[in-house]
């Protein structure tokens, strides 16, 4: 997909908000007052149809909440999210079925297969079973899950399991792709399939946006990056427009010491 | 509806592909049944082994069974004359009055009387016509627990009472008048006993269950990341939390039913020597009694795991909960567990209705049934309060 065309925009955040009430515990763990915490704070981005939207920040800036809120598992405390024109808390679950979430802290279940859990969430996003084996088919294939699909999951390699993870958060062809630190964790070759299956699902042209503090991912990947300090939103842009021909890692550090100042 | 089946078949498949939720699952009610009949054992073989030698035992009973000595008192005469192991001691009797009943336990309790038998008028002449009329038969033998003589004396004369009126046996009531209190130390009988351990041990294995379960179900999957990835699916979250209650309820009801085979295999190992009923209607209460009791707790143990982040919090979190069932399960004793109150009170009902099983051998159906019910109403309140749970953003996403 050219960066050059017009591309069409499949999601609009819009203002987003999101206010955490912190227990007292939480309070003293991070040394503050109030019991109010603003993690994100008016932030506003769009996804386009295939292109890589990057959220870069420092741990705890709000990238998490961010990508959280975008996939419904938090609701914003203010703003709105519009999947293609319309909120996407109108109707939920018609827009659960259009995104595919990934975290890093995501493990799957030792005791079952990836062939078992890929049908079983393939289920729950209301799959037949007829789509459900030909899209298994299709994506164990295409990511080589196939020869390793009905051993054990505690029997695979931490790179076997991030396919298998990769595999079955696209089970229901998701048109929204929502990713959380994807190359956390893992070791050069893992992250190059990561980086690879990124890649093709751009050229399939899917909306992703990936959160990460890997420069070389986002500088290698990312079509527009939006650059996220304490909630607010820094910096964003394409490539071009945010590096200026420096150095990506100058610039975040530049920004970071001015906000530090 | 279809949702709540796929994930309940999910947790299914969980719960029986991993050997040691098998083991954790099913090992209690084994242990149960292996631990009752070791501990009726132990208790059997004290018993028998308590040895009684150069000993006069003295038998106490009202003279108001016949007119000359009832049968009983001289079968006993004849077993002391007769056995072996009695050949060194001797026996003297004491008939009283039945005025003197209430003196005469007194008696007993400060160890002048090993054993007094308290029989109703004309015990051995009256013709009982009719089965509604048994409870005006009967024979209490009250004994002296804290000497050997007495629990010795007592042991043969209760299987005499058997043997002597094998002809009778259906005009005694063998239930709740012939058994017998021991009036020199109450907390010493093995009824007693048994009435404290039972309600104890089964609480515990039940709960042990429910522990092995519940923390993986919600928190460990909060923990994995895994419920975050079906929390955005499609599906409502009341049918999430609706299927994984009902995995988790099934399988601790297959091991609540384990748990009662092994109850009801071990109880009569344990109970050796101690008269106890189990009519069919109150095997199949009592069965549905655990099997509620163990949905109770896995209710419990469900919302606990909703609200904890890790596995070893949900854990730690169960732990007091542990001591509250067991603080329930001693209850009992501290008070008169058949009053009905007792039955609105969870855990305190189902210890309750042990411990009036162990002790009496029956338990009122309106007390189960009101255990029962409100085992039922509790798990109600709870599923409704954990589907609830999964709503909120701030307990399910970690």
């Amino acid at each position: 997909m050219s960066l050059h065309m017009e591309q069409e925009i499949v999601l609009e955040a819009k203002a987003l908000t999101k206010r955490f009430t912190l227990s007292s515990r939480q309070m003293k763990e991070r040394k503050l007052l109030s019991n109010s915490l603003m993690a994100v704070d008016g932030l506003s981005f769009n996804l386009k149809k295939g292109s890589i939207y990057a959220l870069l920040g420092p741990n705890g800036a709000g990238k998490t909440t961010t990508l959280r809120m975008v996939a419904t598992l938090l609701s914003p405390t203010s703003g709105e999210i519009l999947y293609r024109g319309k909120d996407i808390h109108q109707d939920v679950s018609d827009y659960r079925k259009k995104v595919g979430f990934l975290t890093s802290e995501l493990k799957l279940d030792d005791f079952f297969t990836p062939d078992y859990t890929f049908d079983y969430m393939a289920a729950l996003y209301g799959l037949s079973k007829e789509e459900t084996a030909k899209r298994k088919k299709e994506v164990f294939e295409r990511f080589g899950v196939t020869p390793f699909a009905l051993t054990s999951i505690k029997n695979l390699s931490t790179g076997m399991k991030q396919k298998v993870s990769l595999a079955i958060s696209i089970a229901h062809d998701p048109e929204i792709i929502i990713y959380d630190e994807p190359t956390n964790g893992l070791d050069i070759l893992a992250s190059r399939d990561v980086e690879d299956f990124l890649a093709a699902l751009r050229e399939e042209g899917k909306a992703i946006v990936i959160s990460t503090h890997i420069f070389s991912l986002v500088e290698k990947l990312a079509d527009e990056i939006g650059i996220i300090l304490n909630g607010k939103m820094a910096l964003e842009g394409n490539m071009k427009d945010v590096t200026k021909d420096k150095n990506l890692e100058t610039v975040f550090f530049d920004l970071i010491g001015g906000v530090k100042q | 509806m279809n949702n709540v089946w796929t994930v309940f078949k999910k947790e299914m498949r969980r719960f029986f592909t991993d050997p040691r939720m098998l083991l954790a699952l099913f090992l209690p009610g084994i242990l149960i049944y292996v631990l009752y009949g070791a501990m009726g054992r132990l208790f059997s073989s004290s018993l028998m082994e308590t040895k009684v030698e150069n000993t006069t035992y003295r038998i106490a009973y009202t003279d108001n069974a016949s007119t000359g000595t009832p049968k009983l008192i001289q079968g006993f005469q004849l077993y002391v004359e007769s056995a072996e192991e009695e050949k060194t001691n001797k026996v003297e009797f004491h008939p009283v009055p039945v005025s003197d009943v209430e003196a005469t336990k007194n008696l007993v309790k400060e160890g002048k009387y090993d054993v007094f038998a308290v029989f109703s008028d004309n015990f051995e002449t009256t013709v009982i016509p009719d089965q509604s009329q048994v409870l005006t038969r009967y024979i209490y033998l009250f004994y002296n627990g804290a000497t050997p003589a007495g629990t010795k004396a007592y042991q043969n004369m209760y299987a005499l009472v058997d043997l002597t009126y094998r002809d009778y046996v259906v005009n005694i009531d063998t239930k709740g008048q012939a058994i017998t209190p021991n009036l020199a130390s109450s907390d010493y009988t093995g009824a007693k006993l048994m009435s404290v351990l039972v309600p104890l041990l089964t609480m515990s294995m039940l709960f042990s269950s429910v522990v092995s379960i519940c923390p993986d179900a919600i928190a460990g999957e909060k923990e994995r990341g895994t419920l975050s990835a079906m929390l955005l699916t499609p599906i409502k979250r009341g049918e999430l939390a609706f299927g994984k209650i009902a995995a988790l309820s099934v399988t601790a009801a297959a091991s609540g039913l384990v748990s009662f085979l092994g109850l009801l295999g071990g109880l009569p190992a344990m109970m050796q020597g101690m008269s106890i009923s189990f009519a069919p209607l109150t095997v199949v209460l009592l069965g549905v009694l655990i099997v509620t009791t163990l949905i109770l707790f896995v209710s419990m143990g469900t919302i606990v795991s909703a609200f904890a982040k890790t596995a070893k919090e949900c854990s730690s979190y169960m732990a007091p909960l542990m001591v509250v069932a067991m603080a329930a399960a001693l209850l009992p004793l501290m008070v008169n567990p058949a009053q009905i109150g007792w039955a609105f009170v969870p855990f305190v009902n189902v210890a309750s209705c042990m411990n009036i099983l162990i002790t009496t051998g029956t338990v009122s159906p309106l007390f189960l049934g009101v255990t029962i019910g409100m085992n039922l109403l509790y798990t109600g309140a709870l599923i409704f309060a954990t589907s609830r749970m999964f709503h909120s953003e701030r307990i399910m996403v970690k």
